[in-house]
């Protein structure tokens, strides 16, 4: 993963931390709409199928039939006989919102008469047609509410789905090394800042007669037991051979 | 409130046998217009609209049946039955939540 290409400072880590903590609110909130969601969709979902596939079903032999009817009568005579078909389903959408996605509901009332033009100079074509269609027209109120509602919820989820993922998989991560690496930096260079600090009270404070204190000694190891030719710290700064003369 | 069609003429005259107020449109400009009244009109309550029709501006189509309030879009298949090419409802849903319904 890649981190931010910010200065290592301290307020770059402030203000990084304050995104890192605003991408996690946003985070656990999405998640509890996607899980709202999910619910809602799976909910709808297998409801909204069956009717789509029987409204479907029955919709294609209206159309069957419309044609039968349309080949015995002819299309003009079937206008005239649609134009003596003067009431009809009324229906009332009243919109709501399921985290801000507008759902809908559908109240329906009334429906077209069942046989609104005269038997005279119409077939038995006609009337499968107008039936098959004045089926499909029923259904039409709760295909439109679920539809709509699924569809929209579907959507709705996968928006918040890839919102979801970019936080949890790019951003997030992304802060955090931020943060860890400016961290880091910034420690780095206060272990440098105290070690002068030292370096400087050593030579400030180190007396000014007498030999050099050393800031460092070097262990010896005597590693043969004194027989072989070993070097020793005399403690006066010079590095002497016990059997050298 | 009303509920309008807008489709192809076996479509229309279809739902004009139940009563329904239809608009046959064969071009994308007709489509827009008639969508923009039926948009305009606070009559629609719900506004059927078949494949084939709706494929002349899918994304204007689209839009309305995602945010529209009022009135509802509604797509319904063509004569000719729904297009096997788009993906279904179930597949949507499948693909969006992976549980298979």
């Amino acid at each position: 993963m890649t981190r931010l290409r910010v200065a290592p400072t301290r307020s770059n880590l402030f203000k990084i931390r304050d995104n890192l903590r605003l991408a996690r609110e946003g985070y656990s909130i999405l998640d509890k709409k996607r899980e709202t969601l999910t619910t809602e969709l799976l909910h709808m979902a297998h409801e909204a199928r069956q009717l789509q596939e029987r409204v479907w079903a029955m919709l294609a032999d209206a159309y069957h039939a419309m044609e039968m009817a349309r080949l015995s009568m002819g299309r003009e005579h079937l206008e005239w006989v649609a134009l003596s078909v003067t009431s009809t389903i009324e229906v009332r959408v009243i919109p709501h919102s399921v985290m801000g996605v507008p759902i809908p509901t559908v109240e329906s009332h009334g429906g077209p008469p069942k046989t609104p033009y005269g038997y005279a100079n119409t077939t038995v074509e006609l009337d499968e047609a107008a039936l098959r269609f004045r089926k499909v027209l029923a259904e039409i109120p709760a295909l439109a509410e679920t539809m709509t509602t699924v569809w929209r919820l579907a959507r709705e989820l996968q928006k918040t789905q890839r919102r979801v993922n970019a936080l949890q998989y790019i951003f997030i991560p992304q802060y955090e090394e931020t943060v860890a690496y400016i961290e880091s930096a910034l420690e780095e260079r206060e272990r440098e800042e105290t070690f002068r600090l030292k370096r400087i009270k050593s030579k400030v404070s180190a007396p000014t007669v007498g030999p050099p204190e050393r800031e460092y000694t070097q262990p010896t190891r005597d590693v043969s037991g004194g027989l072989s030719i070993v070097y020793r710290d005399t403690g006066d700064g010079r590095l002497t051979s016990a059997d050298f003369d | 409130m009303d509920v309008l069609i807008i489709g192809s003429q076996d479509a229309v005259l279809g739902f004009a046998l139940t009563g329904i107020h239809g608009r046959t449109v064969n071009t994308a400009q007709e489509l827009r217009k008639a969508l923009d009244e039926a948009v305009a009109d606070h009559n629609v309550g719900i506004v059927l609209i078949t494949e084939d029709v709706a494929d002349l501006d899918r994304p204007r189509v689209e839009k309305l049946m995602m945010r529209s309030a009022i009135p509802l879009v509604v797509e319904l298949p063509g004569p000719n039955g729904p297009n096997p090419d788009r993906p279904t409802l179930s597949e949507i849903v499948r693909r969006t939540i992976g549980v298979k319904i």
